[in-house]
């Protein structure tokens, strides 16, 4: 009955924030209109919170972006829409957990109060998160009142609640939020009771979070192969070398058992979407994105979309390069940007580093480095929330580093460490090749926040493993 | 001069003067030869009409000549090597020479001109290049004899690579005006005097190779990444020695310390002879390299085979691969960018690995053994004479590298063989290890460059050093360094 209340208090909290963060207004769309002649169209409308339905926001077109790409796809999963070449483009390139949501509501509440119906989801879910989240860590666990509120003071961070109930709530970020959420409980309780359901659990969440969002999905994947090889690597080192003492030869192999079944389960989640991928689009993937990554860092600078207008690195760092490369025709070299970007980057590193160093600003606050006005408060805003994430996970990290250096962490509690690190890592990796937004930050920083929670847990737990 | 002739002993200063004699004549015989090549490359055409050049008496006006025809490597070193002596302004073509070509031959150019009143300039240069092989032969004799006491023996093997056509036209013959001999000439002395660092471990030995490959460096670009790469692998091979032995006695993880410091040592010293060329290059052309345009060889692997020059045949794997984009740069070739093909070969290598190092295998002949090219044009025209003369250069050229790959094979066999005499000696071993890095380096570099088959002459010859050090190794039972290293230690 407890965990139902908790569930119930965070669910009227976020529900009611996220109705008073509602800002709609008119808007001006634009969308290009292919039957005349790539000619671009531009229309006011409205969108009203309480009364617009999923029929007249699907109305709007392509110039919603990724949202009416999810709403055509859950339309089109009803069988209320037919395959036309832009629908067929969404189907291949986006992943299909938020559609699926979204047609799931569609069937069985119909497409009126679209928002509302979208922002209840998101906060049922979000809530069944939090609560998740409340029982796992254990800091402040005298006093529950200030762990509930510690976890909902979450959606007072300007990005955060953008991204779950202002935008996030009909695009795909507050479900790959939620379950990501729920996949690192998952993975915490894994680590804690390393018993093969537990340990499956914490896979299928992860697979779960993998369907809501293509970049998630490569960031698990990539995390727990790195997981796993470096723990092979490790233990085989120290069993050949003996240089460890048992107890981090033990280490080694309970965390590479726990991250192969994660592992594991994780790919046996996936596998049937993406086999059907497989014989849909001829990649084995949650969705054939990949493509585009590529072909952003190698566009020129004037055919850069507004909201990533610097990431085509290459292009910026060597603009004769680009040029050069534009001059020659296009089919001729387009197959060659992956090997293009790989030799490029290991041939221009520094300079390539430097440069996405110097624009993490968009990636961390989406928002300058430096104010049009120090009076703009949202400015201020993402730069705070921003810095708190940082120190978190920065202070947060290196505690619970030397915990484990000075031997006073548990075997768990090292796992969630060394996953979380591996995902870091991944990110770090991830964002210094790929284009990015502001929003793709946030699994890093969910992530980093839950390692600066588990740093300071409960003493009880921080006894040495014998 | 003096006291360095002291330190020579009377039979090192003979077997000196043999070797300057006959490599002296012998390189005045091809230098004359030369006066029956009727070839002369020509906007990628070759013309076959006319004799070249009577290099041995000509004057320096008769060299300056050749420019109206052949404006390559050759023109290229004299009109530089004019610029070192003084006598040419620092103008955009020199510019553009200075970018292209490395300067160390240019400065020996510019040598033999200040001598020219007195001696032509093929004679100074031929002389000079001699003067240097034979030291470096006579030192390898000594070096071989203090292990093999079969005097016979040793000197076959130490000149074995001159006994070749191809070895020595590099060397002795019309390499003595291009860039190879004098860099062959010091990388030789280079390794030699490694081999007698890793006996004798004189510091000396240490100073006077890494002056010797640096120069090598200065007169060949492509040597900085041989021997780095091969001193690299080196050092790889010590910290995998070191790790292994770690347990073991504490003198054997010494000697592997001490090695890979000294290693390191020549890695530095070499860069410290080479940096004041490489800052010259930063400030005038902001590059820190000894050329600055050594990209500029990613293009002949993107040339359409009917415009590839007749000495880069089959080279033009890029091309091979995609031959649309193959012929969409060559019309836009000129206004493209050397980092543009080089950023473009590679991708194109990668995404199409397998059918590249197919190509590069199917023509292996084309790479590693010196061809004597026949211009197309010429073909039907060649006297009965000229065509057996062809086929019996060419047999000579497979001949030496069926050789070297033999002595290769047979080095291989007796250092395994004599494995024990190895593990007690070290220094054989990084020799060995080191010779193995030369290989390795020229083996990637053939999977990649556009080569022209005297880019691999020290490839070529680096089987016969291969067996050198290990019928050194099967001879020496004991080795001497060790203990005396033992003591310093």
């Amino acid at each position: 009955m407890r965990p139902f209340l908790i569930w119930f208090l965070y669910f009227i909290s976020i529900f009611t924030i996220g109705v008073f963060s509602q800002n709609w207004g008119p808007d001006v769309l634009c969308t290009i209109d292919t039957s005349k002649s790539e000619e671009k169209v531009c229309k006011t409308v409205t969108v009203d919170f309480w009364t617009t339905s999923a029929d007249e926001f699907a109305t709007y077109g392509s110039g919603m972006g990724d949202v009416t790409n999810y709403l055509w796809m859950a339309q089109y999963y009803l069988g209320k829409k037919e395959l036309n070449p832009r629908l067929q483009f969404a189907l291949a390139n986006w992943p299909p957990a938020t559609p699926f949501i979204i047609s799931l509501v569609l069937k069985f509440t119909g497409p009126d109060f679209y928002f509302v119906k979208m922002l209840l989801v998101t906060a049922i879910h979000l809530g069944f998160a939090f609560m998740l989240l409340f029982y796992s860590v254990s800091i402040f666990n005298e006093k529950k009142y200030l762990r509930f509120i510690c976890i909902l003071a979450l959606m007072s961070l300007p990005n955060f609640r953008f991204n779950t109930v202002v935008f996030g709530y009909f695009a795909s970020e507050s479900i790959a939020i939620s379950t990501f959420l729920i996949s690192l409980v998952a993975i915490v309780r894994a680590f804690k009771d390393p018993s093969f359901l537990n340990l499956c659990v914490a896979g299928v969440c992860l697979g779960f979070a993998g369907y809501t969002r293509a970049l998630l999905e490569t960031l698990i994947l990539t995390t727990l192969l790195f997981f796993c090889a470096v723990s092979i690597f490790a233990y085989a080192f120290a069993k050949i070398k003996r240089i460890y003492q048992k107890s981090h030869s033990t280490s080694f192999s309970f965390f590479l058992k726990t991250s192969s079944v994660m592992l594991i389960s994780y790919v046996l989640t996936l596998h049937p979407w993406k086999s059907y991928m497989k014989t849909q689009t001829g990649q084995y993937t949650v969705c054939a994105t990949t493509d585009s990554v590529y072909h952003f860092l190698w566009s020129k600078s004037e055919n850069m979309p507004g909201w990533i207008s610097t990431s085509n690195v290459p292009c910026r760092i060597s603009p004769d390069l680009c040029n050069d490369l534009h001059r020659l025709p296009l089919e001729q070299w387009a197959d060659l940007r992956k090997q293009l970007t790989i030799v490029y980057f290991f041939t221009n590193w520094l300079n390539w580093i430097s440069y996405r160093l110097g624009d993490f600003n968009k990636l961390w606050t989406g928002y300058p480095y430096f104010p049009s006005s120090w009076q703009d408060y949202n400015w201020f805003m993402a730069w705070l929330e921003g810095i708190f994430f940082l120190f978190v996970g920065f202070f947060g990290s290196i505690y619970y580093f030397l915990k484990i250096l000075r031997g006073k962490a548990h075997l768990y509690e090292k796992g969630v460490f060394f996953f979380i690190l591996s995902f870091i890592l991944v990110n770090i990796a991830a964002f210094t090749l790929i284009q990015y937004e502001n929003r793709y930050s946030l699994f890093w920083k969910i992530a980093w926040f839950l390692m600066g929670l588990q740093a300071l847990s409960k003493k009880a737990h921080s006894t040495k493993m014998t | 001069m003096r006291p360095f002739l002291k330190k020579l002993t009377n039979s090192e200063v003979f077997v000196c003067l043999v070797l300057l004699i006959s490599f002296f004549c012998t390189s005045i015989y091809q230098l004359q030869s030369l006066r029956h090549d009727k070839c002369v490359p020509q906007d990628m055409t070759v013309k076959c009409t006319e004799r070249v050049f009577d290099s041995t008496v000509w004057a320096e006006s008769d060299w300056f000549k050749l420019e109206e025809k052949y404006d390559g490597d050759l023109v290229s070193y004299l009109k530089m090597g004019k610029a070192w002596i003084g006598e040419s302004e620092m103008d955009s073509d020199m510019r553009w020479r200075f970018k292209n070509w490395p300067p160390l031959t240019p400065a020996f150019s510019g040598l033999s001109l200040l001598a020219d009143p007195f001696i032509s300039i093929g004679y100074f240069k031929s002389f000079f290049v001699c003067l240097l092989f034979s030291f470096v032969t006579m030192r390898l004799f000594f070096l071989f004899k203090l292990y093999c006491t079969n005097i016979f023996l040793s000197f076959l093997i130490v000149i074995l690579p001159f006994l070749f056509p191809d070895f020595r036209q590099h060397t002795l013959g019309k390499g003595v005006f291009l860039s190879e001999s004098i860099t062959i000439a010091f990388l030789l002395l280079g390794i030699v005097y490694f081999f007698y660092w890793l006996i004798h471990k004189k510091n000396k030995h240490l100073f006077t190779l890494s002056i010797a490959w640096s120069l090598a460096i200065l007169g060949r670009a492509q040597f900085e990444y041989i021997l780095n790469a091969s001193l690299f692998f080196v050092l790889l091979v010590l910290l995998v020695f070191y790790l292994a032995n770690k347990s073991k006695s504490n003198f054997d993880v010494l000697i592997y310390k001490d090695f890979a410091v000294k290693i390191c040592t020549i890695l530095i010293l070499i860069q410290v002879v080479l940096s004041p060329w490489k800052i010259r290059n930063y400030i005038v052309e902001k590059k820190y390299a000894i050329m600055t345009t050594s990209d500029s060889f990613y293009g002949l692997l993107w040339l359409p085979s009917s415009k590839a020059p007749y000495w880069l045949e089959k080279s033009n794997t890029a091309c091979e691969i995609k031959p649309d984009l193959c012929q969409s740069i060559y019309l836009l070739s000129p206004t493209l960018d050397n980092n543009t093909l080089k950023i473009l070969t590679y991708a194109t290598l990668l995404k199409n690995y397998e059918q590249w190092f197919n190509t590069r295998f199917n023509n292996w002949k084309t790479f590693w053994i010196q061809k004597n090219f026949i211009p197309v044009s010429d073909e039907t025209t060649l006297s009965n004479q000229d065509r057996n003369q062809i086929k019996k250069n060419q047999f000579w050229y497979e001949l030496e590298f069926y050789v070297m790959f033999f002595l290769f094979l047979l080095g291989l066999y007796l250092s395994i063989k004599s494995k024990k005499n190895l593990t007690n000696n070290i220094s054989l071993s990084i020799g060995l290890f080191f010779i193995l890095g030369i290989i390795f380096t020229h083996l990637l570099l053939w999977l990649i460059i556009p080569p022209d088959p005297r880019y691999f002459i020290l490839g070529r010859i680096s089987g016969w050093l291969f067996f050198i050090l290990a019928l050194i190794s099967v001879y020496t039972k004991k080795d001497i360094s060790f203990f005396l290293n033992r003591k310093n230690l």
